[in-house]
């Protein structure tokens, strides 16, 4: 029976379709609705107390595994975590290799410096060298005479045989050092026998070639070099979808005298 | 172990497992250097070759260890190959950048800078300009050697002409010991071609 209607079924002054709030007051339906609705409503907050009960039981849990973690020393923590990644990475190739040592640059002696076998022969200083441009008027150029061969299987266009020869601790040097190394490398590189500009590179040739650095004319030419080998590594780049030369790393190192070139075409 | 705590093991296992399943998938699958390699179109020496933007006819090669362009003479210690080649632009100016030799060990030789270089310069629609590809190369490089012709050097689902040089290793050693000055000439038009 519906709140709002009478027992005998006559109208009220209430709408058939008015919904009363049943009150104690009531003897009959609204009466059962009101016991049934607080029945309804225990059961409810039980319930809820239940739940509230079990996620205070979980969160216990929770703060005592965390609890137990954090009371472990954290050094345990980043030991376990770092044997887990290290042991991982089996699965992917493992990690690469670090560097190798460097190796003592003299004269006459073959090395490699990836990608080239490069043999140093001397030395010089030269204020005016045909073929070769400085930047300004009156620089002069330090010219380290060498043969070399490329062992790479493709084409080199020039900016990879920068690095492979490098001045350390030299004054007045006009390149920029190379961030990763903090050496300079070469300006120029030109063919021995005609004068051109060593470009490009091809595989299995072998060239007597100077590397060029040039040299502010405000500065002493020096009496000796730091000359730096360095070799690279021929990879996929990280950022972008092709392979190239990168990966500086020292290989050799050595002190060498330097002198005047008696002229222009001073050679072997 | 409790069941969560196994739960848990077993997921990160799963996970693993998955990784690794999937990199050995993908290591197996062809590589994205082959889905995406370029349409090579094979042809002789003398014969036209039709491209998607161009038609290339290749010439015969010839060699020394000095070559002589633009007024400035070169020596090698291997040799200088010299290749005509004649395109012919289909629909719109077309300028070739990318020649190089393949030699029968894998070895690519870029003609690209000051001593080997490939600069046709822009071959206008229908036209036909010839102009040489002139690679310095190892001695051992020049019999058996290939020429690749293409649009650029990024030529990846592109068309490119393969041609065998035809050089033999008398060739090369005949070009080894020759030092009578190749030279060079500058790209020329030679009129109109095919339309198409």
């Amino acid at each position: 029976m519906l709140p709002g209607r009478a027992d005998d079924g006559a109208s009220t002054s209430r709408s058939p379709y008015t919904l009363a709030v049943p009150t104690p007051s009531d003897e009959t339906g609204p009466a059962v609705v009101d016991a049934a609705v607080r029945r309804r409503a225990d059961a409810l907050r039980g319930g809820r107390a239940e739940a509230r009960a079990g996620r205070r039981r979980i969160a216990v849990a929770r703060s005592a595994v965390a609890r137990r973690l954090l009371d472990r020393p954290l050094r345990d923590l980043g030991a376990g975590a770092t044997v887990v990644l290290l042991a991982s990475t089996a699965a992917f190739g493992g990690l690469r290799d670090a560097g190798t040592t460097v190796d003592a640059l003299a004269p006459g002696t073959a090395l490699v410096a990836a990608p080239l076998e490069v043999t140093v022969d001397k030395v010089l200083w030269v204020d005016e060298l045909p073929g070769a441009y400085p930047s300004e008027d009156g620089n002069r150029w330090i010219a380290v005479l060498t043969t070399f061969r490329s062992t790479h299987d493709a084409t080199l266009l020039g900016p990879e045989l920068r690095p492979t020869l490098s001045l350390e601790g030299v004054p007045g040097l006009v390149g920029r050092p190379d961030p990763a190394t903090g050496l300079v490398g070469s300006t120029e590189r030109l063919v021995l026998t005609d004068g051109s500009r060593l470009t490009p590179v091809q595989p299995g040739l072998e060239h007597d070639a100077v590397f060029l650095f040039e040299q502010d004319g405000d500065v002493a030419p020096p009496t000796e070099v730091t000359l730096v080998a360095v070799g690279q590594t021929f990879r996929s780049s990280s950022l972008q979808d092709l392979d190239e030369w990168t990966d500086p790393a020292v290989v050799a190192r050595g002190t060498l005298p330097v002198r005047e070139a008696v002229d222009s075409t001073e050679g072997r | 172990m409790t069941s969560r705590a196994a739960h848990r093991v077993g997921s990160a296992a799963l996970v693993l497992a998955a990784l690794v399943v999937g990199q050995a998938v993908r290591s197996a699958l062809p590589s994205e250097d082959a889905v995406s390699a370029p349409f090579e179109r094979v042809g002789d020496v003398g014969e036209p070759v039709s491209l998607r933007y161009a038609t290339v006819t290749v010439g015969a090669a010839d060699g020394s260890t000095v070559v002589e362009q633009l007024g400035t003479a070169m020596s090698t210690t291997g040799v200088w190959l010299s290749v005509p080649v004649t395109i012919t632009a289909h629909g719109e100016p077309r300028t070739l950048t990318h020649a190089e030799v393949r030699d029968d060990q894998g070895r690519t030789f870029l003609a690209r800078g000051t001593r080997s270089s490939f600069l046709p310069g822009t071959v206008q629609a229908g036209m036909t300009r010839r102009a040489w590809v002139t690679v310095e190369l190892p001695v051992d490089a020049a019999a058996g050697a290939e020429l690749v012709l293409g649009l650029r050097d990024d030529h990846r689902l592109d068309d490119v002409a393969v041609v065998d040089l035809g050089v033999t290793d008398a060739d090369a050693r005949r070009w080894a010991a020759t030092t009578e000055p190749l030279t060079v000439p500058q790209p020329e038009d030679v009129g109109a071609g095919e339309a198409r």
